[in-house]
């Protein structure tokens, strides 16, 4: 009579399971009938053998078909129910996928032509930020003018009304200039009229010949010699206005 | 089977109802017993075999047709039953409930039957899922290794480990079906 030893008993036991087929041997008797922990796993292996094709047995019949063909047709478009076949054709060979929310509570995860959606918005977004941020990152060459990225709008001409100078960086170094120089001349006029009046004397306020008498006046007195020194003033003055208004023609 | 299985999905994938209709009904008593042994309630296992066939349809265009049909189909229904009891895992135990409770006295076959249905709700994920496909589905160790994505070997460990435990459970429960090696002998 064949004799195995425990790992020879463990491995039959095993393969049995594995192929399917009965374990009864002989040699497993004789050994169970000797060895105390072999026995009781056979005696576990029995248990299974015997109560496995009871638990298999019992019914799990069930027709899906037609609640799962109700659930995947009634997945499919609105536009694509009227018709029996070629629109579910269509629909299987894209991916279609229609995930409601599942009827067992399960998290259902996002579609794949969902993803594909939100992939395809997500690039469009790229490429317009990229196409808004570009003109930021593209280097200016010098002697080529770069179009302005939106339109100018000319402003619209109203009568009586001086138009406004589109701003550059050599009108804008102009005006300043000119406008400090205007200031200049005033603030110097101002305080040449303010000596003026401080030095004149009392006698000539009262006299009505203390009114300022134009140069071509001959043989005024002391009023032509106060004119004289405020000539200059109201020349320049006049020049810088002259120049401004120039300039703002020629715009 | 496997140019039958090819040809209905190819009928499938053109719209023809009938083919749908009959991939259906050839698979649909595989993936429910997969599904109704995996989560132990029927209601569950139709809610989840309906889901399977749903998302099979949907993705029946990335199906490899060089490769048969069977196991790409019981891949996600096992995903998906294995998705479920991990989320049922966040809430109570239903298994906990079993281990407390009074012995049953499993004296008829439906008794030792829903006795074993018990323990394997017991039991891991991995445990579980290559019991079923062993025994319910029917398949072998290498194509379980390949729908469960890990090596043959590893299969044959978690069917003997399930096995262990499952017969643990049914001792401590005090279910001794009238069968023990000495039956051999006759």
């Amino acid at each position: 009579m064949p004799t195995i030893n425990c790992t020879e008993f463990e491995r039959v036991l095993k393969e049995s399971v594995e192929q399917r087929v009965p374990a009864d041997s002989p040699g497993l008797r004789e050994h169970a009938d000797r060895c105390l922990n072999c026995r009781t796993q056979w005696e576990r292996y029995a248990v299974l053998e015997r109560v496995i094709p009871l638990w298999k047995s019992r019914g799990t019949e069930f027709d899906l078909t037609g609640v799962v063909l109700s659930r995947f047709a009634a997945d499919l478009p609105a536009d694509a129910m009227h018709t029996s076949q070629r629109p579910l054709a269509g629909d299987l060979r894209a991916g279609h996928r229609v995930d409601r929310e599942s009827s067992i509570g399960v998290p259902v995860r996002p579609r794949p032509s969902s993803r594909k959606g939100g992939a395809a918005v997500l690039a469009v977004v790229v490429v317009v930020l990229f196409l808004a941020i570009r003109p930021l990152f593209v280097p200016m060459q010098p002697g080529v003018q770069r179009q302005p990225a939106v339109a100018v709008v000319q402003p619209r001409q109203l009568k009586g009304v001086t138009p406004r100078v589109p701003e550059s960086a050599g009108l804008t170094e102009l005006f300043r200039n000119a406008g400090s120089a205007y200031s200049d001349l005033a603030r110097e006029a101002a305080n040449a009229a303010g000596d003026a009046v401080v030095f004149v004397p009392s006698t000539v306020a009262t006299q009505p010949e203390s009114r300022p008498a134009s140069a071509s006046q001959k043989g005024s007195t002391w009023a032509e010699e106060w004119q004289r020194p405020f000539e200059p003033i109201g020349h320049d003055v006049s020049d810088a206005i002259d120049f401004l208004f120039d300039k703002m023609k020629t715009l | 089977m496997a140019d039958d299985d090819a040809a209905l999905v190819r009928g499938s994938l053109a719209g023809d109802e009938r083919c749908m209709r009959a991939l259906v009904e050839r698979f649909q008593g595989m993936v429910f017993g997969l599904c109704y042994r995996m989560l132990g309630r029927r209601e569950d296992a139709e809610d989840v075999a309906q889901e399977v066939f749903l998302r099979v349809f949907r993705s029946l265009h990335r199906w490899d047709a060089g490769r048969p049909f069977k196991p790409w189909l019981l891949t996600i229904a096992a995903n998906r039953c294995r998705t479920v009891l991990s989320n049922r895992s966040r809430s109570p135990v239903a298994s906990e409930f079993v281990e407390q409770s009074a012995v049953a006295a499993a004296t008829t076959d439906d008794d030792l039957a829903e006795e074993l249905q018990l323990a394997i709700e017991t039991l891991r994920d991995e445990y579980r899922t290559c019991f079923v496909l062993f025994y319910e589905n029917e398949l072998n160790c290498a194509q379980i290794s390949e729908i469960m994505n890990c090596p043959p070997g590893t299969v044959k460990t978690w069917l003997h480990r399930a096995r262990q435990k499952l017969a643990d459970h049914l001792r401590r429960r005090g279910v001794v079906p009238d069968a023990d090696y000495q039956l051999h002998r006759i």
